[in-house]
């Protein structure tokens, strides 16, 4: 399956369509652990902390999970002064309506985490370092642990490895189905045995996370394109993309096109130029979620002139995120579509904060009125009040996901939702009489 | 599941001693377990699913015991088994089948493979059928959105026609892929009765050192000299009418920096040395500067050597630069680097920088018009 | 004391203390915040956000909650005062902290104290937007939920927690104060938030009681009716409660408590009485924690009370039982005198003036026969004896069981405010050698009912007067006006009309201070609310002695 654009390196995707890719013997002929070698031209081993960060940072690789925070950057935050270990989480609980990167790179390529996360901890000083695998993706822990397996048998992994007098060990931890986890402090949390919600920030992972030590939290994708920085230099991974967003990104694309899965784009590439690698959109374009279900939906006009990296979706309102690509075509309800997203945000609050945890849930249900034909006028308002009161005033930044989800469909395909209250029985029903009739609660 | 009446199904002759008994076997991964983490406390999630696989669901009791090895209040395991959607606080039915119903599965037709599954399970989503075979299940996004609507029976993906976990690119799951799944497992089941428990942790590795300082680990701390001192990179220089400036970057743990200046890169001599906790900042890399003197014309060559501490860095790659004259203006000045020939050495070489003397040159420039 | 840092607050500049949170600030410069999830003395959570603010940061002006806003020099904060985007935050979050809550207020406990109820009038909508086709989601346990009859799923309802606490699920808002006080505080995690998202309800391990020795702190941290206390529930609406300010009188460390009474439409209406002891706050001493021993303290005001005299075991009127005293006292050829631990600086300075009149015909003994225990670094000292350092303070010896081998010397003994028998029965059946045995109690208590001439007196929570705790520091109790008699005094002031003089409140202050060197500087005033810290001897000494030079 041709998973890249003429002239764009395979960053990630070059083993995902290698037959048994993610075991060790396949993947070292492709140069799996090259990097690490000893000696003369040594890129890592060898070298110093400070260097290979540097390097990282002027690779200019921004995190791949969502927030799009320049890696090099957060690791420079690390204190490297030994009063604590220092620990490297792996986010892999992919859980963004819409992407299924991570997913990939797990099943058919673990080695190349395996090795960033090798570089990444003798960056970082890291003496153990875990990777938090959602609940649902027990097979890909299974190909992780057999990965790793193969990965301390070869001597990667464990004490004074290839004799450079390094440590790591590298620990897989099963979560157990909670989207909010993918949040990084929500993720120390659930690494450290407690329920997945979000920490007060200050202090940031960076100084204090992980068992109240520097931890560093980075995206399987971000990770696992570490090898290949350090294979070609960080010069060559700047030079793809553009200035602002460079390198390559993993694109997760569904819904409607005709063949949909992973995609390896260099960050800037148009989208319509995206949508006909992965064969073209079915039907009429209708729009598009450009970044996972926290995006803001763009619609097909906004779709013509959109290219896939941050700084242009920033402009339009939305945001790469995770790289969930979802265009959909005319014959689809998009407030359908809504609800699903309403009661997924409802569904996934950690219950912490009042706005989120009783806000989410209400707008679920005034949807949900909407669609079962219960509307009222007025309700189109009422619902985007609710997601204004909840954007941006909790922890962590899922209420405010859930409000942009909102706002994004309510304002472009505000025909649809009309359609609904022009149905309904209750169009015309007033909003605070039944309400105050006794009993009316309790 | 309904989570109604949960008291009631916990099994009445289950005792704490009872559940330590039929986990006894699993002692092997408990003690893994222990050792990967600083505090015994993470391992609760993992010690969870454990209790899972060895009872298929997770009974109040084995809450109360994963509490006792983790070492958390059993209130604190029970909030944690509560939060997570995925403990099964009920007796499960063999095969549990999820069902994504988010934005792309629905989309991509979870709707109508529902509305299938329950008509030929002849039972609604969130219950089980009277043979106790199947359970149905709505749940948010299974980050398989490519083959949606997803599908997961127990922990296997369908994502392919032949075999669970089997992934094909493009693949949609249909009804009748469903239904076929479904009559094998019927099949299975009428074959085999017992039920099997699958590896909850996923095949972990057994014998790791662990984590040090945990108890039953033996893994030791990293030295801080495993890597090497961290060097002073990105050395820079201008400089016109003989006064010279140096930049370098160097690491937060440097403790001094030394500069060195040579008249033909070879034998260099100290020529100042900075205290890098007098550079005001955040907290990270500093750039330290260096100004400098030398006669008119010459070529002079600079590099840097970054003390950490007692561990002194390898010279930073050598810089040549040459200064010259601009008598009009001597505050401004042109500069003039010379890449040097000879790089190669280590350290990957001398340092470039002549894209920056037209740049220079140019705001000289225009400065002066300015003035004008 | 440090020095104050200026921050903008609605453009006007205040100087506040430095090191403490923004919402902190907020109070001190009298801009009203409302918090539910804050608590001083908790850590904190940030998760209730009714604390929003508008905070100028280098991007520009952003929401923060100022209960997670370390203050700085400089920085600049607009509140609902001048910032619609505030008024309008807190709004919304009002709006989502009702719409699951049940509306049962008429039928709540909590109201007239309750947070929600507060910032609702303070922060709130006023004009419902509910709509009420769409239903509630009643948080509640899979153990306690049940069905109304309109089909609606309901959390649980007067759940028994624990012996002493109540829960109703449906109420919680989540705050997560109770589970902190329990984890941080009490050291026992015994409460959590289960499930998530709106289903997020509190609960105890399933089958398990919450049992502390501090579990009913929960309801006073609470800011909604879900915790009550079983003891107050339905007793009394707290809006005809008043408060007056007190410490307990069982235990050293003195913990700061307000006694919360009904005065009643008339005297002797059932309303009229002591309705609880709630905690107050003294970052110095308890913090905002109160024993649950030392809470149900209140019942013993109304429990078994002496309200007259008692002359053998028959009761007589106080002024008979005066009488009996003082001749019982005149005609006595050798008096003990026993002091107490129990009772007030001003209680025993008057029994110092009556040993010093009675001369050498009396000999004065005090201490204690009470075990002392471990303190819980909480709100108890673990010794039993509220006033043993004021009693150190103005010399008055620990010397009972000297007592015990010299009754025989003795034909009198006087006690004031101990229950000798109830402390030590085996030791204080020496004292009975002793012909003529002469009591104050506020109980008829097992020293009373052996006394030859018993006379009633206010117990503690009746009384003005002051005791100092065993960390030297000296607080007051204040006289709540519910007495069982409105004739019986207070100890020091039966003890000096005993020595034949008339002291008032003032007097028997003087009498303390001028007893003690370290009192010199410390007035009623000054001990305020809050108590005072004693200097040690040393510095007394040393300032003295720099005075003489």
């Amino acid at each position: 399956m041709k998973r890249t654009p003429e002239n764009c390196p395979q960053v990630l995707s070059a083993l995902f369509d290698v037959t048994d890719g993610h075991t060790m013997s396949v993947a070292a002929e492709h140069g799996a652990y090259s990097r690490l070698e000893t000696g003369a031209g040594a890129r890592i081993f060898g070298r110093s902390q400070f260097e290979i960060i540097e390097d990282v940072f002027a690779s200019g690789i921004r995190g791949r999970g969502g927030a799009g925070f320049p890696t090099g950057m957060k690791w420079r935050f690390v204190p490297r002064n030994g009063e604590k270990p220092v620990y490297l989480v792996i986010n892999a609980d992919e859980g963004e309506p819409g992407t299924f990167k991570d997913h990939f790179i797990m099943d058919r390529d673990p080695h190349s985490l395996i090795e960033g996360m090798i570089i990444a901890g003798y960056a970082l000083g890291v003496r153990t370092a875990y990777i938090f695998v959602r609940g649902e993706m027990l097979p890909q822990i299974r190909r992780l642990n057999s990965a790793l397996q193969e990965a301390y048998e070869a001597g990667f992994l464990g004490e004074n490895i290839k004799g450079t007098g390094y440590n790591l060990d590298i620990y897989v931890h099963r979560g157990a189905g909670a989207y909010i986890c993918g949040e990084e402090t929500a993720l120390i949390n659930a690494l450290e045995g407690c329920k997945g919600q979000p920490r007060l920030k200050p202090p940031f992972p960076a100084i204090s996370g992980a068992f109240e030590s520097p931890t560093v939290v980075n995206n399987v994708e971000t990770i696992a394109a570490l090898p290949w920085i350090f294979e070609h230099g960080p010069a060559a991974y700047k030079a793809l993309g553009t200035s602002m967003s460079p390198g390559t990104k993993l694109f997760s694309i569904s819904g409607d096109v005709a063949k949909p899965g992973v995609y390896e784009i260099p960050l800037g590439m148009p989208m319509k130029e995206f949508f006909d690698l992965a064969g073209g959109v079915v039907g009429d374009l209708a729009g598009c979620i450009p970044g996972g279900s926290s995006s803001p939906v763009l619609s097909s006009d906004e779709c013509d002139d959109a290219t896939m990296d941050y700084e242009c979706m920033k402009e339009l309102g939305t945001m790469l995120g995770s790289g969930a690509v979802m265009p959909f075509n005319t014959t689809r309800d998009p407030v359908l579509m809504l609800q699903t997203l309403t009661r997924f945000y409802s569904h996934e609050s950690c219950g912490q904060c009042t706005p989120c945890r009783e806000g989410t849930g209400y707008a679920d249900r005034v949807v949900d009125a909407v669609v079962a034909g219960k509307g009222r006028m007025g309700d189109v308002e009422f619902i985007q009040d609710l997601a204004d009161q909840f954007e941006w005033t909790t922890i962590c930044p899922l209420a405010t996901a859930d409000a942009w989800a909102i706002g994004g469909f309510l304002k472009k395909f505000r025909s649809y939702f009309d359609a609904y209250l022009d149905k309904s029985d209750e169009k015309d029903a007033g909003r605070d009489v039944a309400s105050l009739q006794p009993g009316g609660f309790w | 599941m309904s989570k109604v009446g949960i008291a009631e199904v916990q099994p009445q002759d289950l005792t704490l001693e009872g559940v330590a008994e039929r986990m006894s076997k699993h002692q092997a991964r408990i003690d893994e377990l222990v050792r990967r983490y600083p505090v015994k406390r993470a391992t609760l999630l993992q010690v969870l699913w454990l209790i899972q696989e060895e009872f298929g669901w997770v009974p109040r009791l084995g809450i109360k015991w994963a509490a006792g090895i983790a070492e958390v209040s059993p209130v604190h395991a029970f909030a944690v088994t509560e939060f997570y959607t995925m403990y099964k606080q009920v007796p499960p039915a063999r095969w549990h089948i999820r069902v994504c119903q988010t934005v792309n599965c629905l989309i991509q037709g979870s709707e109508a493979l529902i509305a299938h599954l329950e008509e030929k399970l002849g039972i609604a989503c969130g219950s089980v059928t009277e043979d106790n075979l199947f359970a149905l299940e709505r749940v948010e996004c299974l980050a398989a959105c490519g083959n949606g609507p997803a599908v997961q029976i127990d922990d296997e993906f369908l994502y392919g026609p032949e075999e669970l976990n089997q992934h094909e690119d493009g693949w949609h799951t249909q009804a009748a892929d469903v239904d076929r799944w479904i009559e094998r497992l019927r099949a299975e089941a009428a074959a085999h009765p017992e039920w099997e428990t699958v590896d909850q942790l996923g095949g972990i590795i057994l014998d790791s050192l662990g984590h040090p300082g945990a108890p039953k680990a033996s893994g030791s701390p990293n030295q801080e000299t495993y890597a090497a001192a961290p060097p002073a990179i990105n050395l820079n220089a201008e400089g016109a009418n003989g006064k010279i400036t140096v930049h370098a970057l160097i690491a937060p743990e440097c403790s001094k920096l030394v500069f060195e200046r040579s008249d033909d890169d070879l034998g260099f001599s100290e020529v100042g040395a900075i205290d890098p906790s007098t550079i005001k900042g955040p907290p990270g890399p500093k750039t330290v500067t260096f100004d400098d003197r030398v006669d008119i014309g010459k070529t002079v060559y600079y590099r840097a050597i970054a003390h950490s501490g007692n561990r002194v860095a390898t010279p930073s790659s050598s810089i040549a630069i040459t200064t010259e004259a601009r008598p009009e203006a001597d505050t401004e000045y042109n500069l003039k680097v010379l890449s040097d020939e000879k790089s190669g050495k280590e350290n990957g070489g001398k340092k470039e920088v002549n894209a920056d003397i037209a740049q220079a040159s140019e705001k000289t420039a225009n400065k002066e018009e300015g003035k004008k | 004391m440090t020095d104050k840092i200026q921050i903008t607050i609605d453009g006007e500049e205040h100087s506040v203390t430095p090191g403490q949170q923004l919402i902190q600030a907020l109070w001190e410069a009298g801009v009203d915040t409302p918090n539910f999830c804050y608590h001083e003395d908790l850590s904190i959570a940030g998760n209730c956000r009714i604390c929003l603010a508008e905070v100028e940061g280098p991007r520009g002006w952003g929401l923060m909650i100022s209960c997670h806003m370390p203050i700085r020099p400089g920085m600049n904060v607009r509140t609902q005062r001048s910032s619609e985007k505030v008024v309008n935050a807190r709004k919304g979050v009002m709006e989502f902290q009702l719409v699951n809550h049940p509306l049962d207020c008429p039928i709540c406990d909590k109201a007239g104290e309750c947070k929600l109820q507060e910032h609702y009038m303070s922060d709130g909508r006023g004009e419902s937007r509910m709509r009420d086709d769409i239903g509630k989601q009643y948080a509640g346990g899979p153990d306690h939920q049940s069905c109304d009859r309109k089909g609606q799923t309901r959390g649980g309802k007067h759940i028994d927690l624990g012996d002493r606490v109540l829960l109703d699920q449906e109420r919680c808002i989540s705050c997560s104060r109770c589970v902190r006080f329990m984890r941080e505080v009490a050291g026992d995690e015994q409460l959590e938030l289960a499930s998530r998202g709106d289903h997020t309800y509190i609960t105890t391990f399933p089958g398990e009681k919450l049992d502390h020795e501090y579990d009913l702190c929960t309801t006073d941290v609470c800011p909604v009716g879900a915790l009550t206390g079983k003891h107050f529930r339905f007793q009394q609406r707290v809006w005809f409660l008043k408060k007056t300010n007190s410490i307990v009188p069982d235990d050293s460390l003195g913990a700061n408590i307000t006694i919360d009474y009904n005065e009643g439409q008339r005297e002797g209406a059932p309303e009229y009485g002591v309705y609880r002891l709630m905690p107050r706050r003294n970052p110095d001493v308890n913090k905002s924690w109160l024993h649950n021993d030392s809470r149900m303290l209140y019942t013993q005001l109304t429990e078994n009370r002496l309200t007259e005299g008692l002359k053998h075991g028959e009761p007589c009127s106080l002024a008979e039982a005066n009488t009996a005293m003082s001749a019982a006292l005149a005609s006595a050829k050798k008096i003990a005198i026993v002091a107490s631990g129990h009772a007030t600086n001003e209680d025993n300075a008057a029994v110092l003036a009556l040993l010093e009149k009675l001369g050498d015909r009396a000999e004065l003994f005090g201490g204690s026969w009470l075990a002392v225990g471990e303190g819980d670094g909480i709100a108890r000292s673990g010794d039993p004896v509220a006033n043993r350092r004021g009693c150190e303070l103005l010399a008055i010896p620990d010397n009972l069981d000297q007592l015990c081998e010299r009754v025989a010397e003795f034909d009198c003994l006087l006690t004031v405010g101990h229950d000798l028998w109830a402390a030590d029965a085996e030791k204080a059946v020496a004292l009975e050698g002793i012909s003529e045995r002469l009591v104050f109690s506020a109980w008829k208590d097992a020293t009373a009912s052996r006394a030859t001439v018993a006379m009633g007196v206010r117990a503690w929570a009746e009384v003005r007067g002051t005791m100092v705790n065993c960390n030297d520091r000296i607080q007051m109790l204040q006289a709540c006006p519910i007495c069982p008699n409105d004739e019986l005094m207070s100890i020091w002031e039966a003890v000096s009309e005993l020595s034949g003089v008339e002291w008032d409140s003032a007097a028997a202050w003087k009498a303390v201070k001028a007893r003690v060197p370290q009192l010199a500087d410390v007035s009623y005033r000054s001990i305020g609310a809050l108590g005072q810290q004693l200097v040690s001897e040393a510095a007394v000494a040393a300032s003295a002695e720099s005075a003489e030079v």
